[in-house]
């Protein structure tokens, strides 16, 4: 890379990407710059923090942050950094507290930021340095739809609805999906990976309705073995009904359709848990008390959406899972599966919601594991740099791609087009971007 | 622990000390040479293996959890990993499990639970990574065998994030 301006036609053609764009530690450090320490980027969930003092630490690109609602009731998000001399202010990964406090020189702030008290006060007098000025720093834009909080570094985003986009809808579909009464995060340890490759392998990944059949086929025959059915929504060409929607903004969906489940397409959420411990009695329960048609549909549809949504660049839902993904470096990612829960739902559809998060997803799940053995092959592969371009081509149609949004069968990769696009948005913002 | 044993009790806690010790040898031994279907007959028909993520959870169904699986599952997985697609684990990971520091508690004639430290050593592509754990068997002796009733998996570094664990601990 040169000095001067980013050529982000380099690493973004509109039909493939070049492999430094995964593998160049200088393209990561400007990423951190101009999309996860400039733009909006997912933060937390309104319900993990529900009251005054509530707390969970996490990042903004590199910057560590503390996602908090103070006492006045407000969450914010706080640079987790002492205005003294630096250190973290708090470090635990969630908690509740009236005060974050610097262990180092004692400097003490409340949970609203704003510092409460400084030690040895008397030594500032004479430099004319007003201390009591020194809060924690927030995050200049803090806002949230649905519950989900966002955040971005740079006070000169547009406002978030605009930044989401026709991107809500599907946040409303995944929170408005099972009892109307909305979805929370559970509270606890949520599924957590990491692995040795760029972030952005898991971003396209999100919504990639090409790779399942061939990625996940163990998956999808072991499921074929235990229900005597085949089990493959993704497979066949031009049967499957799900569709592959690229938004404004980088957003895009997967699309199993609004309001079908995914029984239709031989791949059922009710058999996938039927082999966990408690599950089988709890759907012989339902199924004799609603009828076995009924139970299975109802099921189906409450257990997880038929839904792969990405927010650009680093919020997922999919099917019951809040997905975080967290660039540790150019070939190190962490990311983190928050299992939600429907509010006011039957604690038996909840149990089973856990059950259908456990058997495809985190470390020992028997899908997940396989797409970051992906990323790793693929961190691994694009090494060779003499090859330079990937292909990201499939329905490629130069007519449906301009403007805002497109739509491609379930294995188009118009999805992962349009999430480049933003990036190269973000990216060609030259130097100096305001902060 | 401290109190002097009468001799029943002595006979029965050296019983079930040569049983545990047998049985963890045992399953160290069929993992890390992958039977893993000899490893399943060790388990009782409705017997747990599990990787809770809330180290307070006492049955698991209630949180989220790494893995929450009976022998039906847990026949699935193994069965996934023969399968040779299943990728995480293609090649296989060569593995070694260690139990050290092994206590045998809560006798009765029947059952009794076993508390031990666990690594095990995860090899994969020239590296050595370890998986750290305290480690929970409530075992079952019936018929002339002993058999497990619930395997437990404490991480140490559960609030942490993970490699790749699809193969079995």
């Amino acid at each position: 890379m040169t000095a001067g301006r980013f050529e982000v036609e380099r690493y973004v053609s509109p039909t493939g990407i070049h492999s430094d764009t995964y593998t160049d530690p200088e393209v990561f450090r400007l990423e951190m710059e101009r999309v996860f320490e400039s733009g909006w980027v997912y933060v937390g969930h309104e319900s993990e923090v529900p009251e005054k003092g509530d707390y969970r630490t996490t990042f903004m690109g590199r910057q560590p942050v503390i996602f908090a609602r103070g006492d006045d009731g407000e969450v914010r998000l706080l640079l987790n950094r002492c205005r003294h001399r630096g250190a973290t202010v708090c470090q635990d990964q969630a908690g509740n507290s009236t005060f974050f406090r610097c262990h180092y020189h004692g400097w003490t702030y409340k949970n609203t930021g704003e510092l409460a008290g400084v030690t040895l006060p008397d030594g500032y007098a004479a430099c004319g340095f007003d201390v009591k000025t020194l809060a924690l720093v927030a995050a200049p834009r803090c806002d949230r739809y649905r519950g989900f909080v966002f955040g971005s570094l740079s006070p000169a985003v547009e406002p978030l609805e605009e930044y989401l986009g026709p991107a809500a809808t599907y946040i409303d579909r995944f929170v408005d999906s099972g009892s109307g009464l909305g979805v929370r995060v559970r509270r606890g340890v949520p599924h957590r990976y990491r692995f040795r490759a760029n972030w952005k392998l898991q971003m396209e990944n999100t919504v990639d309705g090409y790779h399942p059949g061939f990625t996940h086929r163990s998956f999808f025959d072991m499921m074929a073995d235990q229900t005597g059915k085949k089990a493959n929504p993704y497979f066949k060409r031009g049967e499957s009904p799900i569709r592959s929607k690229a938004l404004r903004n980088g957003h895009a969906a997967l699309d199993f359709g609004a309001g079908r489940s995914a029984e239709e397409f031989g791949d059922t959420f009710y058999e996938r848990v039927r082999n966990a411990p408690g599950a089988a009695a709890i759907l012989e329960e339902f199924e004799s008390e609603l009828g076995a048609e009924v139970a299975r549909k109802e099921l189906n549809r409450v257990i997880a959406t038929g839904l792969n949504v990405a927010i650009f660049p680093n919020l997922g839902l999919i099917q019951s899972q809040i997905r975080v993904t967290r660039p540790v470096s150019v070939d190190e990612t962490e990311v983190t599966l928050y299992p939600t829960e429907l509010i006011g739902a039957d604690p038996r559809v909840n149990y089973l919601r856990r059950r259908a998060q456990e058997v495809f997803f985190g470390p020992a799940g028997m899908g997940g594991p396989d797409d970051v053995e992906m990323f790793r092959r693929c961190q691994v592969g694009l090494a060779a740099g003499a090859v330079g371009w990937t292909v990201l081509a499939r329905g490629y149609d130069t007519a449906i791609e301009e403007g805002d949004g497109s739509e491609g069968d379930f294995a188009a990769e118009n999805a992962q087009r349009a999430q480049y696009r933003q990036w190269r948005r973000l990216m060609d913002a030259g130097p100096g971007d305001g902060r | 622990m401290t109190a002097v044993l009468t001799a029943p009790d002595a006979e029965l806690l050296a019983a079930w000390t040569e049983r545990a010790s047998r049985l963890l040898a045992t399953e160290s031994l069929l993992l890390d040479s992958r039977r893993y279907e000899e490893w399943i007959e060790l388990f009782e028909e409705d017997a747990l293996y599990w990787i809770p993520l809330d180290g307070s959870s006492t049955e698991g169904g209630e949180s989220l959890n790494i893995a929450f699986e009976g022998p039906a599952r847990l026949r699935q997985r193994v069965a996934r990993l023969r399968s040779g697609i299943a990728h995480a684990q293609e090649p296989p990971s060569s593995t070694v499990h260690c139990y050290s520091s092994v206590l045998v508690e809560d006798l009765s004639q029947e059952t009794a639970t076993v508390r031990s430290a666990l690594l095990v050593v995860h090899c994969r592509f020239g590296e050595q990574l370890l998986v750290a754990a305290r480690c929970e068997h409530r075992l079952v002796a019936r018929d002339g065998r002993v058999r497990i009733g619930r395997k437990r998996v404490d991480l140490a570094d559960v609030d942490q994030a993970q490699n790749d664990l699809s193969f079995v601990l």
